[in-house]
């Protein structure tokens, strides 16, 4: 819609400007209408680009509207000029076309991507470049307007022009140079680029003409060339914009147009001195040369402090990263792990003293090899897969362990974390950790040893209780043949033969039923200690007191007195053999014991278990006994003084011990004896 | 009082001495058959060959511990024979352990009596063997 209506307003104008030339009776300026219609064409062209610009070319193109805009503002301006009259220069159309010129100037220079340093630098060079460059336009038309007919602010206005409009092109040309872009991937920059020499061409060549009053408007072929340079800038806003990236800075050129026009100006001024031109141009040509100069050096100035800026932060970089450099290598020295960084193709290329000290090679040595060379022979195939693996970037290697071989032939056992650099190389940590292995199979091998030593006296233990209980079981039987008619001889017998035979049978009598009490009490050892799988939860407190109920007896007899401080706790046992122990330790208790016999029972917590005590008033055990007791078979006493056959205690200890308890006793207080016992305390009382 | 009649299966002819001597101390009126062996006692009990006269006995003293067939499997064919299930047996055993274990096989015993190592234990043993007996007053066949 847009452009249909941009052309319908160009044909309205061009058709207006028809009718209104008619009118006036002048005749056909065709010019007029060209650049009218080139104007409206720049016009949509620049401000079709803007619209499709990258984001940081739209200002570019903005301003380039603009300046376009005014071009054709002062194109209108001119036509109505045309049939009203001239007014004197510099007049709305003038003014008009220079802030073209001033605007497509700033616009390039923004179309042109560059780095901020560049910007900086080709600011700098551009300002000495359009001085140079219009010093050497004035002083090309100087004589031309010191002779000139016109007034001086027409004159003055008449070179303008082509200062304003060159410095379209030396800019766009010098940003070239300077390094920003490469101009042929940008045809909409190459047709500016062309429509802005055109323009300046044609106004370098019009001054002179203007200034000596040759140039009638309509019969100039200059006329021709404005039209093609804004025809060739609407073109450029047409044509495809790539985005541009711009170059690496380069300094080496972009100091080179102004140093040329330097040159030129140089050159320029010789000749006219030679020639003897005016002594205006001449003025003209040295004031350049002179400002020229002066930017310049201020360039090199500027220049020269960022080099040196430049300089010094390179310095403090590179201290910066020696300082952190040698912080690395000192780590890496002193480092008691063997550090390496390996190249894929099987050579180390960095070591750490480490390796010297662990294998006995010098550095040289290590590195003038391949690695896989001082590996042991059955982990050099896995070691060089290994290897591959990481450097293909693989996963890192940890734990990994081979042997290496050192100087004196033995092999140490490496255990290596190693894993690919961004530089393709392998990084690798190793520890020397021959020591390690040779413990850890040591231990390995005590614990194989400990267990096979576990298991034969695991079973032994069953050999022995299996003995125990065959032993006592078949002896039972021919015992119980001799006992019964002992008993049976002593029944029918006693009285009817004499004195002796009465007393032989009471020996074979007492024989027998001791006897009995061995056999029944070694069985009774032998079974102690059950099963763990039947345990249940038992209240101690019970247990005791069954366990008192079945001594009722004794009890009664001998006038115990049994107390228990506190609560007894629950436990996990089994409750028949923990009654066991509590009757065995008070049965004890009552019959190594001369007076009344007073005896205490309680119990306390103790990381994680209960520790039992039963206290008694006896006659105390001599510490040297304290061990001795627990023994099968041993006995302290002889058995006129106090009967027995030895096993009770055994029988506790077995029990108490099967229950993961302990059993120990110790000189009470005053007198007598304390058994202390534990039991663990149930699972959830342990937790808390 | 009609006498009870025992069959004692038993091998050891010490523990059929001591048996017949603490049945007499106990003034238990009995008629006292011995076997020595399992086969035997079945045999006695079925009437077969040589016992074809038996009696058929009124109560049954079984040791575990019987050559050719043990007192077990004696227990476990009487109480397979509806002929014969309903003699009681006592099993005597050699200790509380044994009877556990045989216990544990409820092949039907009637009671289980360990034997005594010492004689007045045994005596005490028949005593109650004998009261045992009067509970059973009303056995089969002899109503």
């Amino acid at each position: 819609v847009k452009r249909a209506l941009s052309a319908a307003v160009a044909a309205a104008s061009a058709l207006a400007m028809g009718i209104a030339y008619t009118w006036h009776g002048a005749a056909l300026e065709g010019s007029t209408v060209s650049w009218t219609l080139a104007g409206i064409f720049a016009v949509l062209g620049v401000a079709s680009a803007r619209r499709r610009a990258p984001a940081e070319q739209r200002r570019g193109w903005s301003i380039l509207l603009a300046g376009s805009v005014a071009w054709l503002g002062a194109e209108v301006a001119y036509n109505v000029y045309a049939l009203v009259g001239f007014p004197a220069s510099p007049n709305l159309a003038d003014i008009g076309w220079f802030a073209y010129a001033i605007c497509t100037t700033v616009a390039v220079t923004r179309l042109i991507p560059a780095s901020p340093s560049a910007r900086r630098v080709a600011a700098l060079e551009r300002l000495p470049l359009l001085v140079a460059t219009g010093a050497l336009v004035v002083a090309l038309s100087a004589d031309a307007a010191a002779t000139s007919a016109l007034p001086i602010p027409e004159r003055i206005s008449a070179l303008a022009y082509p200062v304003l409009y060159i410095s379209v092109p030396v800019v766009m040309v010098q940003a070239l140079v300077g390094g920003a872009v490469s101009l042929r991937r940008s045809p909409a920059l190459i047709a500016v680029l062309l429509g802005a020499l055109v323009e300046a061409i044609a106004y370098v060549l019009w001054t002179p003409q203007l200034l000596d009053g040759s140039y009638t408007a309509g019969a100039s072929p200059l006329d021709a060339l404005w039209t093609l340079g804004l025809l060739l800038v609407g073109a450029g806003g047409f044509a495809p914009q790539p985005t541009l990236q711009h170059r690496e800075d380069d300094r080496r050129w972009s100091a080179a147009l102004p140093a040329a026009t330097l040159a030129v100006l140089i050159g320029v001024l010789i000749v006219y001195t030679v020639s003897g031109a005016s002594l205006i141009a001449r003025l003209t040509l040295q004031g350049g040369i002179a400002a020229v100069a002066a930017l310049l050096s201020l360039r090199a100035l500027v220049l020269a402090r960022e080099q040196r800026d430049l300089l010094d932060e390179q310095k403090r970089a590179n201290d910066a990263l020696r300082n952190e450099r040698e912080k690395t290598a000192r780590f890496f020295e002193i480092s008691r792990d063997m550090l390496c960084v390996a190249c894929p193709d099987g050579y180390f290329v960095h070591l750490n003293g480490a390796w010297s000290d662990v294998l006995g090679y010098s550095a040289d040595e290590l590195l003038s090899r391949p690695f896989a060379e001082l590996v042991h022979p059955d982990d050099r195939e896995r070691t060089v897969a290994h290897a591959g693996s990481v450097s293909r970037g693989g996963p890192p290697l940890v734990g990994f362990e081979n042997r290496y071989r050192a100087r004196d032939g033995s092999y140490r056992w490496l255990s290596w974390n190693s894993a690919v650099g961004s530089d393709g190389l392998i990084y690798g940590r190793a520890a020397d950790v021959t020591e390690d292995r040779r413990q850890r199979a040591a231990l390995a091998r005590a614990h194989a040893d400990l267990e096979i030593k576990a298991v034969e006296l695991e079973r032994s233990n069953a050999d022995l209780e299996q003995f125990a209980y065959i032993a006592s079981h078949d002896l039972a039987e021919p015992l119980r043949m001799v006992s019964s008619y002992v008993h049976l001889l002593d029944r029918r017998y006693t009285g009817q033969l004499d004195a002796k035979a009465d007393k032989y049978i009471h020996y074979a009598v007492d024989g027998a039923n001791r006897m009995r009490a061995l056999i029944d009490d070694l069985l009774a050892f032998s079974r102690a200690g059950g099963r763990s799988e039947v345990r249940t939860t038992v209240d101690s407190g019970a247990v005791l007191q069954a366990s008192l109920d079945s001594l009722r007896t004794t009890l009664t007899e001998r006038q115990a007195v049994v107390s228990v401080d506190g609560e007894l706790p629950v436990v996990l046992g089994i409750e028949t053999e923990l009654e066991r122990v509590f009757q065995n330790l008070i049965a004890n208790a009552i019959k190594f014991c001369d007076a009344t016999p007073r005896i205490d029972v309680s119990a306390v917590s103790d990381a994680g278990s209960w520790r039992f005590s039963v206290a008694d008033n006896g006659i105390g055990i001599d510490a040297a006994h304290a061990e001795r007791i627990f023994t099968i078979f041993q006995r302290l006493h002889s058995r006129e003084r106090y009967e027995g056959t030895g096993i009770g205690l055994s029988i506790t200890k077995k029990i108490v011990e099967r229950h993961g308890g302990a059993i120990w006793c110790e000189p009470a207080a005053e007198r007598g004896t304390v058994f202390h016992f534990t039991l663990p305390a149930l699972a959830e009382e342990a937790a808390a | 009082m009609k006498p009870i009649l025992i069959l004692l299966v038993e091998d050891n002819p010490g523990d059929v001495d001591l048996t017949r001597e603490s049945l007499e101390e106990a003034r238990v009126v009995n008629e006292l058959h011995v076997v020595s062996d399992g086969e035997q006692a079945l045999a006695f009990l079925r009437r077969e060959p040589p016992f074809e006269d038996a009696p058929r006995p009124g109560i049954v003293l079984l040791d575990l511990n019987l050559p050719r067939k043990s007192g077990k499997e004696v227990l476990a064919e009487m109480k397979a024979d509806p002929a014969l299930r309903q003699i009681p047996a006592i099993v005597l055993t050699t200790s509380a352990a044994e009877a556990d274990v045989f216990r544990s096989y409820d092949l039907g015993a009637n009671a289980f009596v360990t034997k005594p190592v010492a004689f007045p234990d045994f005596l005490d043993a028949m005593r109650s063997l004998q009261g045992f007996w009067l509970q059973f007053v009303r056995l089969p066949g002899r109503t």
